[in-house]
């Protein structure tokens, strides 16, 4: 891999430390990287050590930034096309590599412009729909690099030739970072409809993710459940086990947007109707203008019936592909 | 580290006063302003960058990591540097987020670059090689070091040697310290990362030493069901390596593996017992300062256990007990 790069900045002083932004900066990078006829990308993550996070992350200090772009990182590995990933520390190293690459006029996301603005539009998915309307296709993400065959290995191994089905609640309140908890789901629809599936299908096999403090104790006592976490397992095993996994339920969070991005069939729930501009989808529109009939997005907070509505329906078409 | 002069904090403070607008052309200013100010220096030759290479398996890679970061950090007398890593594409494994906290401990680090293409690396080398370093043969290429072995050499050179703290975030030590205060109370905490063939070894220590308290940290441990009351497996509660690093440095004593966590256990000082990472030929023991010994051919368990018990015993003396559990 020689060829012409793309350029990706992550500057953290106006860049959140989220997993699903970071996961829709990275695909921003692929269709970037695409667009311009690369076929690399180089990364750099810039962060000041003396103010480490933006305005809108008041609660990012000198004292904890460590831990969080850590239990990020994995974020940052799942462009197929990554070359190079810098984590710079230091303003002058940076500024001397961007000037670089801009007076080598590469393609790069955020704009040079957009950067010296502090700009970035890690939200919406203009650029991911526009590229799509254009070309019919999407450069789609892959699991974090090194921790496919991992994934493979834990499928064989732990999952027994079960349909897998990775899910994820959001629980902002369980968070140690908690924000807009408004977003979270009803965790108890969840666990009945876990429940329900396990007497109705009890070939399927749900891995549950997320952070150890997010994810309620219930969890342990439900049939046909593993909890990554629980085994040793931490961010970039869990997003390999989405992109390995047969099929993605959860809410509107991180990791549906690896599942957004990654091409599995999902139902992402729960979605926030202020989204809807940003995401190109009316309110209450069944599937991303990407999406194919297997990737469901439903705008209403979960119930029981319909999660098992939409697992069902789901579950007889993926079934049936792989079987055949 | 030397402190800034009063000179250098305004000097700095003149250059960011740009940047806080954050907005164009204020921001190009401070960018073109920070980048000649790296120029010079690179020029000076007053930066320094670190290479290692992975060309092959990655097994133990954390570990390789933290052995080859000691050995930069011994050998520079700059405050801060660079160091950049060439990862093979395929054969990186799983362990390239605990690869990454490792370098993150350091916070002399500069920067951090993780390469999977080695022209990309050469394309970047001179914005962080000094600039006379490369016009000068003697020096013009940067050391690539070879992090393809973890030798009984290296570890033994790690083992005698000592080295730059290990900066852990906050929580994580403060984590570690809430774990410990609330399991062990005043007991003695030992961690345990013992491996797997040698996994009665846990169990004969638990037995024998009722007063301690055992913290496994080993991937392989049984589950805290099936074990005696003063030990626990942690392995499910799902730790960073950051937090099961603090939980080592944080414990009265570490009986395991010489790998991420042993070497922690080494730089903070604590009684460290170390098992493994020879090839056959080594002797049975080896004696660090005081506070340390190492095992590096396997041992049989109950003979190990033994040796464990008494160095244990001479180095914490009897517990401290505590009653409560």
């Amino acid at each position: 891999m020689t060829g012409k790069p793309m350029i990706g900045v992550y500057d953290f002083s106006y860049g959140p430390y989220a997993l699903g932004d970071a996961l829709t900066w990275t695909m921003n990078l692929n269709v970037g990287a695409a667009s311009a006829g690369c076929d690399a990308i180089d990364e750099y993550l810039v962060i000041n050590p003396s103010t480490p996070g933006s305005r809108r992350q008041p609660f990012v200090n000198p004292h904890n930034y460590v831990s969080i772009i850590d239990n990020l990182f994995p974020a940052f590995l799942c462009s197929p096309m990554l070359r190079s990933l810098k984590l710079i520390r230091h303003s002058p190293t940076f500024d001397l590599f961007l000037l670089r690459e801009v007076m080598r006029r590469r393609p790069m996301w955020p704009s040079f412009f957009s950067h010296l603005n502090r700009k970035l539009d890690f939200t919406s998915h203009r650029r991911i729909n526009a590229f799509y309307a254009e070309h019919g296709y999407l450069p789609w993400l892959t699991a974090p690099r090194g921790y496919g065959p991992w994934a493979d290995a834990f499928r064989r191994s732990q999952c027994n030739g079960r349909f897998v089905v990775a899910v994820n609640i959001r629980q902002g309140a369980l968070s140690l970072t908690p924000a807009n908890l408004f977003r979270d789901s009803p965790p108890s629809e969840w666990y009945a409809f876990i429940r329900r599936v396990s007497t109705r299908h009890p070939d399927v096999l749900f891995l549950v993710l997320g952070g150890y403090t997010e994810w309620d104790r219930e969890m342990y006592r439900l049939p046909n459940v593993l909890i990554p976490r629980t085994m040793g397992y931490g961010l970039g095993h869990e997003l390999a086990l989405v992109h390995r996994a047969d099929l993605f339920m959860g809410s509107s969070s991180g990791f549906a947007a690896m599942a957004t991005f990654c091409n599995k069939p999902y139902v992402i729930s729960n979605i926030q109707h202020l989204f809807s501009p940003y995401i190109g989808v009316p309110v209450g529109g069944r599937h991303y203008p990407f999406g194919n009939e297997n990737q469901i997005l439903h705008w209403e907070a979960e119930t029981r019936d319909v999660l098992l509505d939409l697992f069902e329906e789901l579950h007889a078409r993926v079934r049936g592909r792989l079987t055949s | 580290m030397k402190t800034e002069s009063t000179a250098t904090r305004l000097g700095r403070r003149l250059l960011n006063a740009p940047r806080r607008l954050e907005c164009f052309p204020f921001t190009l200013v401070h960018t073109v302003i920070n980048a000649t100010i790296r120029a010079v220096r690179l020029r000076q030759g007053r930066e320094v960058v670190r290479v290692a290479e992975v060309t092959g398996e990655a097994t133990s890679l954390p570990t390789r990591v933290t052995l080859w970061l000691a050995r930069v950090s011994a050998g520079l007398s700059e405050p801060r540097f660079d160091v950049c890593l060439r990862l093979p594409r395929e054969a990186a494994g799983d362990s390239l987020h605990d690869v990454f906290s490792v370098l993150l401990t350091s916070p002399r680090l500069r920067s951090v670059g993780l390469y999977w293409d080695s022209s990309s690396l050469a394309d970047d080398l001179p914005l962080l090689r000094a600039k006379h370093g490369r016009s000068d043969p003697t020096v013009a290429a940067t050391p690539h070091t070879d992090l393809d072995s973890l030798s009984f050499e290296r570890l033994c050179e790690f083992f005698q040697s000592t080295h730059d703290d290990i900066v852990l975030p906050v929580a994580a030590n403060r984590d570690a310290q809430t774990l410990l205060k609330r399991q062990a109370g005043k007991a003695y905490a030992v961690c345990l990362n013992v491996p797997v063939d040698i996994q009665s070894l846990a169990d004969t220590l638990a037995a024998r030493l009722p007063d301690f308290r055992f913290f496994d940290l080993a991937p392989n441990a049984l589950p805290s069901s099936a074990r005696a009351a003063n030990s626990q497996s942690l392995y499910g509660y799902g730790l960073s390596l950051h937090e099961r690093t603090a939980l080592v440095q944080a414990a009265d004593a570490y009986v395991g593996r010489f790998d991420e966590l042993g070497s922690a256990a080494l730089v903070s000082g604590r009684p460290a017992v170390l098992l493994g990472g020879g090839t056959g030929e080594q002797p049975d023991r080896i004696s660090g300062d005081d506070m340390a010994v190492w095992f590096p051919v396997p041992v049989e368990a109950t003979a190990l256990a033994g040796a464990v018990i008494q160095f244990l015993s001479r180095q914490l003396g009897p517990p401290e007990i505590d009653r409560r559990t």
